[in-house]
């Protein structure tokens, strides 16, 4: 576990540094200081979160042996992982909004740009918390060089937000203009005059939210963050509380980016914490993965009723500049999430063809899978798991929860009698179907960012992850398979090692050679402007690093690669150099042609304060030979519907860094279990991770 | 049969390969109509063509790929090698939807035994002929149009022929552009390949070609099973493609025998002068895409759904061209009309059969037909020559649905919602020489209804170039509009104009090239809709109001179409029930008017059951549901008996309005488009009410 820790990141013996995660259902505490950790579970109380927040740093205070107070006081980083912000999004329960645009274009936002969601066959318009008496259009035109064309008239400004408040009833605004991020003259003006005419009424403008080309995604973000600025409510009473309880540091909100904003930061853009726990995850699979020494990673959380796959690349999780939240794509950059395929609740079902299928329909927590006893019938591929072996019955959730392998046997035989098949042929079918339908998703996600799989490891977490992960990567030609092991509070571990990060970022969308002189001042500008919000955010300017990255990509192509910048001036020939080699590496040397032309799409400039920050202590060298544990027990699994096979279990409470097995085996978590097949070499790696790797590719069974 | 599982698991695993190759082509191609828009696939096919598996986002092109396939094996059977990689666009030969559709055919080779094909296509900017981007709507024969190739190696067992490079950049324009994209083509079709080869390893040939052969059988057997469903008999509708001044007729017969359905288009005008004559592969291939959005989106879509289905033209007629008719949109136009009279019958099958699937997504037919493509050429912003395709002149608005209004922007309100998207206004000012003044939904009270149709995009913008831009637009609806559904009024049309700075409005015609836009001067466009759905006195007075506050209609609008007096529930109620009676004094009298005591009281008896949305039969007597009131006696067609609204359609009536109404309520049940003399566009003769009469018949015989 969390036993040693990077002393410069976290030095003071008589400091701690807390991660939080509000989960929908638990809110997860670790806190650590010098060498040790502890960990809480405290319910979640969906009305008022704070309360859950309290009750577990009451429960960490008890086990280190102090009052939370105290503990308050001497906490030097407090991270908090909320999702108050997706909440909002979800329940849609955000701020009546007006929507304020170029006259004309009134209509861009409700068009979505043609994208349509299929529900029930129908083909219907994407969400978007907007009603469409709430669209006003301001009679203004800004040209493609930021030349005003059309002067905007204050006098119809006002008129439109006083119909927006007073009639509407809009408790917020979002501002969203023809290139504004070219001249955000007139946005701004907006925003001063209904500072005026509608003090208490927040306005979010495109600009300055997302300052880069395509009006759709600048006022997708707009009206999402106007939507949801209410959601921050429950954070300010919890910042109030830990003030009073002695917290002299200010909270950190892990932000879907993958790094940590004041809140102040997230009352201006409350968007960026609309996925932060899903990026929690991801950020704290990175640190795994930099501690365990490899490259790359796919990070799977396998949950109830979807995988959700991040990848990890040079120790870092990716982004991507277009998040898709609520289902409508906006310009928030965030951790790149993808939910897909299938997880432990999905159902499996027949078809109108007489073939097993697996979700996309899920049992969820109610009425969950037929074995959890809660009036849920219908076979989930956690009944299947449970029937084949590979879940403990009496050992779920710790021993939390019973469950009732009569009733999977029962859903499965009703399942499998159509087709002339046993409850466990039945059972193995819907494992392998479930196994193929998680690796079509993952080998889309490795397929659409170019990956060599073979480069990557699979990190899996997330209730059922370790039961398929090393199937997943066999099936998808990753290399193999880390299981963090601090995966049930990996989240909450994310809160409280992420860095404190701030991105700015400005279009170009210049071929090359592109004017040096413009781009070096656009970029001294970022770099300035990013060292000023961390300042604003209470960092020292010595904390403070900056990067410098480019988007080159061939001219008008949609994809585009990240280029990592020396400093403000360009090295023009050696950045095409780079980008022709990485794009040859990626598609095939006949992918590119001499001649085309390369675009600069945007720079950007991200800074990162270095605060304190958990971490995990990196492998310890020259560990080996360490005598490997023993079974604490064996388990019947079936993996063929002749007879089952006797597998070793090992208690991961016995295993020590450095251990190493064969398989098949099983490694039972308090709250998940890890499977490792046959043909497969396991070791123990730092901070308990468990490490699979295949003996002979593509063998397992 | 083989192990179940094994179907799934293979299942999953052929369409992660497919999608694999079609991310492949996304990630690497370079045109925005590929790289952004996604207008791309790759499929995969069995040795002799038949579709396994298609990947990305036009599902339209999978089935096409047959076409090729079948081609090739005809012309290059016996020499077919691995390594070998076809190149086709000519849709007399073994080509996609058109010459800027090209295909890349691969096969597929385990120890030396054919397993599968992979083809892999995508739009190309542009293919030669005589206008920049290869849409050529002033072609008269095909020779004109573009380079086409008929199914040539550009690899022979591994080695790239360059000579088929050489024709191809010497003939086109922006060659370089064009040759990404076609190599982004063969990547992922080099992606599909190595996946598929592993595959067909893993599980051995024999083993993979028996299940790929049960996969295809049961999405057969469910998609017959469904067909099953749909009340046997016969179902027709008729629309028009137009040039200008004249109409060319696209008639479709749907029959349905017990499990199969024909859609014989035996009737359409001889094949023409113009870019759209169009080919049955096309027309099956887009048939089959709209006939599973309705009743099988949960089934894998292989050739297991053609099997159940079958189109039938006539060779020579406007439905299957010969050469060298041109053929530079066989998908566009007149393919589109056949999709929509295609599914208008359909529908009308679906109407009368409760039982089917398909009941719960009841709508109008996809409204395709109305496209508003058009292409600009001149100096680019850099002051270099550039050309480019306006690709949202496709956003159409779809029909209405029986329960809601139409979907904006897309020629179907049911599917899958792959449609491209359509560019930013930024995204497009900052690659062309052009300054939009205003892009929306198109307004105005067309596709009125109870639920009234999607809108069509709308927009104005003028050219920021000193120079004047030159360009062709293919556009269709530009007279004749898409009729609705079940009392619903006709669409939108689709316009093209110019306005000077002074304000002059004319007209471009929808289908012209050589089009001039000099700088200063405005283009404008409104892009069609599909009908409404039900009458529209029956749409609730809040929708009307909504569409009011929103500038959607005028209060005017609201007044003369719906019968809505805004803020007056009253007076509403008045001219509602005076829009109602005045249509029955307007109305000519029913064909063949039927009173109640003329009919025996034998004809009662027998079967029952829908006939038409509003007309149920009930034995031999066809009944308005609203009124009570008889229209028909089997074999008539219910319309019979209903009081005619006839009203010039157009400035110049180039068609009837023809309303069908309750005799009892002026209520309309049905509101017909027709041209050309033709008497009514539609009809529905489930065979439950045509052999009613006959059954009558026999039973009175028995009963004497």
């Amino acid at each position: 576990m969390l036993n040693s820790h990077d002393q410069q990141a976290h030095g003071g013996a008589d400091d701690y540094v807390i991660g939080i995660d509000v989960g929908g259902t638990f809110t997860d505490v670790v806190c650590s200081s010098g060498s040790r950790v502890w960990r809480a579970k405290a319910p979640t109380d969906p009305q008022r979160f704070e309360a859950g927040v309290l009750a577990g740093c009451d429960l960490v205070a008890e086990k280190i042996g102090i009052s939370t107070e105290s503990l308050m006081r001497k906490v030097s980083r407090f991270g908090l992982g909320t999702t108050a912000v997706t909440n909002v999004l979800a329940a849609r329960t955000g701020r009546k909004t007006g929507f304020l645009t170029t006259a004309g274009f009134e209509g861009h936002l409700l068009g979505a740009r043609g994208a349509r969601t299929p529900n029930e066959g129908w083909l219907e318009m994407p969400w978007m918390p907007l009603n469409e008496d709430a669209v006003k259009g301001l009679r203004e035109r800004i040209d493609r060089n930021g030349d005003v064309i059309i002067a905007l008239d204050p006098a119809d400004v006002r008129q439109a937000i006083s119909t927006l408040v007073n009639d509407e009833g809009v408790e917020a605004i979002a501002v969203s203009l023809l290139w504004s991020f070219r001249n955000p003259v007139h946005e701004d003006m907006v925003a001063s005059i209904a500072a005026e005419v509608a003090p208490d009424v927040p306005v979010f403008r495109g600009h300055s939210l997302h300052p880069q080309i395509r009006e759709y995604e600048r006022s997708t973000t707009a009206v999402l963050s106007a939507f949801a600025s209410g959601a921050l409510d429950g954070v300010d009473r919890l910042e109030a509380k830990l003030e009073q309880l002695g917290l002299a540091q200010p909270l950190l909100l892990l932000h879907s980016g993958g790094g940590a904003i004041s809140l102040p930061e997230a009352r201006e853009a409350p968007l960026k914490l609309a996925s932060s726990g899903p990026a929690a995850g991801a950020v704290a699979a990175a640190e795994v993965v930099r501690a365990a020494g490899i490259a790359g990673a796919l990070c799977c959380d396998i949950g109830g009723t979807s995988v959700d796959v991040a990848v990890i690349r040079n120790g870092e999780a990716e982004r991507r500049q277009r998040a898709e939240i609520g289902g409508v794509v906006t310009g928030q950059s965030a951790i790149d999430v993808e939910s897909i395929g299938a997880g432990g609740g999905s159902i499996a079902w027949l078809d109108s063809r007489g073939l097993i299928r697996i979700g996309p329909k899920s049992a969820r927590a109610t009425p969950g899978p037929a074995c959890y006893g809660r009036g849920g019938t219908e076979a989930t591929v956690t009944d299947a798991m449970l029937l084949l072996g590979f879940i403990d019955p009496d050992n779920f959730l710790g021993g939390g929860m019973r469950l009732d392998k009569t009733a999977s046997e029962a859903a499965y035989a009703r399942l499998g009698a159509p087709l002339g098949l046993s409850a466990i042929e039945a059972a193995l079918g819907a494992r392998e179907i479930a196994i193929a339908e998680m690796a079509k998703a993952l080998r889309s996600r490795i397929a659409s960012g170019g990956l060599d799989p073979r480069q990557f490891y699979i990190v899996s977490y997330g209730g059922s992850g370790g039961l398929f992960s090393a199937e997943l990567a066999a099936a998808t030609h990753v290399g193999g398979v880390i299981a963090p092991g601090l995966s049930s509070v990996l989240s909450a571990f994310g809160a409280a090692s992420a860095d404190l990060r701030r991105e700015r970022s400005a279009s170009v969308a210049e071929c090359f050679p592109v004017e040096q002189a413009g781009i070096a001042e656009t970029l001294q500008r970022l770099h300035a402007e990013v060292v000023d919000d961390l300042k604003r955010d209470g960092v020292a300017e010595d904390s403070i690093s900056v990067r410098l990255e480019a988007e080159l990509r061939l001219y008008r192509q949609k994809a585009s690669l990240t280029l990592p910048l020396d400093g403000a001036t360009l090295d023009q020939g050696r950045l095409l150099d780079e980008f022709r080699s990485i794009y040859a590496d990626k598609y095939g040397e006949g992918a590119l042609m001499t001649g085309t032309a390369i675009e600069l799409s945007s720079v950007m400039a991200i800074g990162v304060g270095a605060t304190r920050r958990a971490q995990i202590a990196s492998a310890t060298p020259g560990l080996g030979n360490v005598t490997s544990a023993a079974p604490s027990s064996t388990r019947e699994i079936w993996l063929s519907s002749d007879k089952p096979l006797q597998v070793p279990v090992y208690a991961t409470g016995d295993l020590e860094e450095g251990m190493t097995f064969t398989g098949p085996a099983l490694f039972d978590a308090p709250d998940t279990a890890i499977w490792a097949p046959a043909n497969t070499a396991i070791r123990v790696g730092a901070g308990d991770s468990i490490i699979i790797d295949f003996l002979s590719a593509g063998e397992i069974h | 049969m083989t192990n179940p599982i094994l179907l799934e698991v293979l299942r999953c695993k052929l369409e992660a390969i497919a999608d694999e190759g079609a991310r492949a082509v996304q990630r690497t191609a370079i045109s925005p109509v590929v790289a952004d828009a996604g207008d791309c696939s790759c499929a995969i096919f069995t040795p002799n063509g038949d579709l396994m598996v298609g990947g990305g986002n036009v599902q339209a092109h999978f089935k096409t790929g047959s076409n090729g396939i079948r081609e090739i094996l005809e012309r290059h059977g016996s020499t077919l090698q691995a390594g070998d990689l076809f190149l086709t666009n000519d849709p007399y030969n073994g080509g996609g939807f058109h010459a800027q559709d090209v295909f890349i055919h691969q096969p597929v080779f385990i120890g030396g035994e054919l397993v599968a094909w992979v083809g892999s296509s995508a739009h190309m900017m542009d293919m030669g002929g005589s206008v920049p981007g290869s849409f050529a709507p002033g072609a008269t024969e095909c020779y004109q149009e573009a380079l086409r190739f008929p199914p040539v190696r550009l690899s022979k067992a591994g080695v790239e022929q360059s000579d088929i490079w050489s024709i191809l950049r010497c003939n086109i324009r922006v060659a370089s552009l064009v040759e990404m994209d076609m190599r982004a083509l063969i990547s992922g079709s080099n992606v599909i390949a190595r996946g598929l080869s592993e595959l067909v390893e893993e599980y051995t040939a024999p083993v993979f070609a028996e299940a790929v052969r049960e996969l295809i059988a049961l999405s057969e057997r469910e998609m017959r099973r469904r067909i099953a469903q749909l009340e046997p008999g016969v179902y027709a509708a008729s629309s028009w493609t137009e040039w200008t001044e004249e109409l060319f007729l696209i008639p479709c017969t749907l029959t349905i025998d017990d499990d199969f359905m024909t859609f014989d288009y035996t009737g359409a005008s001889p094949q023409s002068k113009h870019y759209f004559n169009s080919k049955p592969y096309v027309v099956k291939s887009l048939l089959g895409v709209e006939i599973a959005a309705y009743i099988a989106r949960d089934l894998p879509f292989n050739e297991g759904i053609f099997n159940a289905f079958d189109v039938v033209a006539e060779p020579g007629s406007i439905m299957d061209a010969d050469m060298p008719a041109p053929i530079g949109g066989p998908h566009l136009d007149v393919g589109q009309n056949a999709i929509e009279v295609g599914i208008r019958a359909m529908m009308m099958a679906v109407m009368v059969s409760p039982g089917s699937i398909a009941h719960s997504t009841m709508a109008g037919p996809t409204s395709g037909s109305g496209y508003g493509l058009h292409t600009w050429s001149g100096l680019g912003l850099d002051g270099k020559p550039d050309s480019w395709l306006m690709l949202e002149g496709g956003a159409v608005g779809s029909s209405a649905g029986f329960d809601r209004d139409g979907c904006d922007y897309y020629q179907s309100i049911v599917g899958k919602g792959s449609q491209t998207e359509i560019a930013d206004v930024e995204i497009l000012e900052s690659w062309y020489p052009i300054l939009y003044e205003r892009r929306g939904p198109a307004r105005g009270a067309a596709g009125a209804g109870k639920f009234r149709s999607g809108r069509g995009s709308s927009a104005a913008y003028r050219t920021t170039s000193a120079a004047p831009l030159f360009g062709a637009i293919l556009g269709n609806r530009e007279r004749v509009p898409i009729a609705g559904t079940a009392g619903g009024e006709p669409g939108a049309l689709t316009k093209f104009r110019v306005r000077t700075s002074d304000g002059e409005l004319s007209v471009m015609p929808c289908h012209s090239q050589g089009n001039m836009l000099e700088p200063g001067v405005t283009f404008e466009y409104d892009i069609c809709s599909g009908g409404g759905w039900g009458d529209p006195i029956e749409r609730s007075i809040e929708l009307v109001e909504a569409d009011v506050r929103h500038g959607q209609i005028s209060e005017d609008d609201a007044a003369r179409v719906y019968g809505v007096v805004i803020g007056d529930v009253a007076r509403t109620e008045q001219l509602r029930q005076q829009i109602l009676a005045s249509r029955l004094e307007r109305a000519e009298p029913a064909l063949k008017p039927l009173q109640a005591d003329a009919i025996p009281a034998s004809a009662w008896e027998g079967a029952s059951g829908q006939l038409h949305v509003g007309v149920e039969q009930r034995g031999s007597v066809a009944v308005s549901e609203r009124s009570g009131a008889p229209l028909a006696i089997s074999p008539a067609h219910w319309t019979d008996g209903c009081p005619r609204l006839v009203e010039p359609g157009g400035a110049k009536g180039h068609y009837q309005l023809v309303r069908y109404l309750d005799p009892v309520t002026g209520y309309a049940l049905a509101v017909d488009v027709v041209a050309q003399g033709l008497e009514r566009a539609f009809s529905t003769q489930p065979r439950r009410w045509t052999d009613a009469a006959e059954i009558a018949a026999r039973e009175e015989a028995v009963t004497a």
